[in-house]
């Protein structure tokens, strides 16, 4: 897994928990298993705050992602399209059947 | 051999199955427990406390990291650090997943089942995160101490314990 995506999927995770943070204390409520009295309320405003400090963190990490360049993923081997083996990516013949590799390097390079 | 996605899935399912054997150690300590405790209310709360914030966490966090550790046993695995931690937090999305739905048996009987539904619900959006959270601090010391052989990275797993011990401390307090 690249730099990049591993930072999406953080931010990601961030989100998460700062939804849990900000939705705790209304789904408590909702729920009908507590009571609020003042005390809770001055404890919901404490997980709304750690929640948006959460969500800013979430989205710092995001567009950080955002402007990390992708590292291309070079395969050290090509498919032969006859016999259909690993070559390494040098070869220019396929050592098991003997069938022309560049014409299959140029259709992978226009891919590119 | 190297990791392939089903192993990612193996692992996801074997999340959940040790995660029945780490709630039947926690329970058993509870019952060995149960015939040399005179249980005044007090008392009660303190063995719940220390089950609650030490012994589970310490059952669960080992309970998570041993699916990796088995698949890589079964499979001849050669796993990575970032592998480890891949893999640990797949099995403790299973384990966490598992307890969810335990959980939601029980709170459907206690609260009904609107309660059950919200509190559901609230586990999966505190309770899951903490799990993958303690679950990638603990497979970082493992998979480190697999690939370089150093025991000390096993303060990670300590670490993971304490996390985790820490947040149910926390929802304990706020029931009061």
């Amino acid at each position: 897994m690249s730099f990049r995506k591993m930072l999406t999927l953080l931010s990601v995770f961030l989100t998460w928990c700062a939804a849990g943070w900000i939705s705790s204390t209304f789904i408590l409520e909702y729920s009908g298993l507590v009571v609020p009295a003042q005390k809770f309320y001055e404890f919901r405003f404490t997980t709304i705050l750690i929640g948006i400090v959460l969500l800013i963190f979430s989205a710092a990490i995001f567009v950080v992602s955002r402007f990390l360049k992708e590292e291309k993923r070079v395969s050290k081997y090509i498919r032969c399209k006859v016999c259909g083996r690993k070559v390494p990516f040098d070869m220019v013949i396929c050592p098991y059947c003997f069938s022309d590799l560049r014409e299959r390097k140029n259709e992978l390079s226009d891919e590119d | 051999m190297r990791v392939a996605r089903v192993h990612y899935l193996a692992s996801l399912l074997l999340g959940a199955v040790f995660g029945v054997a780490a709630a039947l150690f926690s329970s058993s300590q509870m019952l060995m427990l149960l015939p040399f405790v005179s249980f005044t209310n007090l008392q009660l709360g303190v063995f719940l406390i220390f089950l609650v914030v030490v012994l589970s966490p310490f059952a669960e966090e080992l309970a998570k990291i041993l699916p990796p550790l088995f698949l890589k046993n079964q499979e001849n695995l050669e796993i990575n650090v970032v592998e480890w931690m891949q893999l640990g937090v797949t099995s403790a999305f299973g384990f966490s997943l598992l307890e969810n739905l335990s959980y939601f048996w029980l709170f459907v009987n206690t609260f009904g089942m609107h309660g059950a539904v919200w509190l559901l619900l609230l586990r999966f959006l505190l309770s899951t995160p903490m799990h993958l959270t303690a679950t990638t601090i603990a497979s970082y010391g493992v998979g480190n101490w697999d690939n370089y052989d150093e025991g000390e990275y096993f303060v990670f797993l300590v670490i993971a314990m304490i996390v985790h011990g820490l947040f149910n401390f926390g929802t304990i307090m706020l029931g009061f």
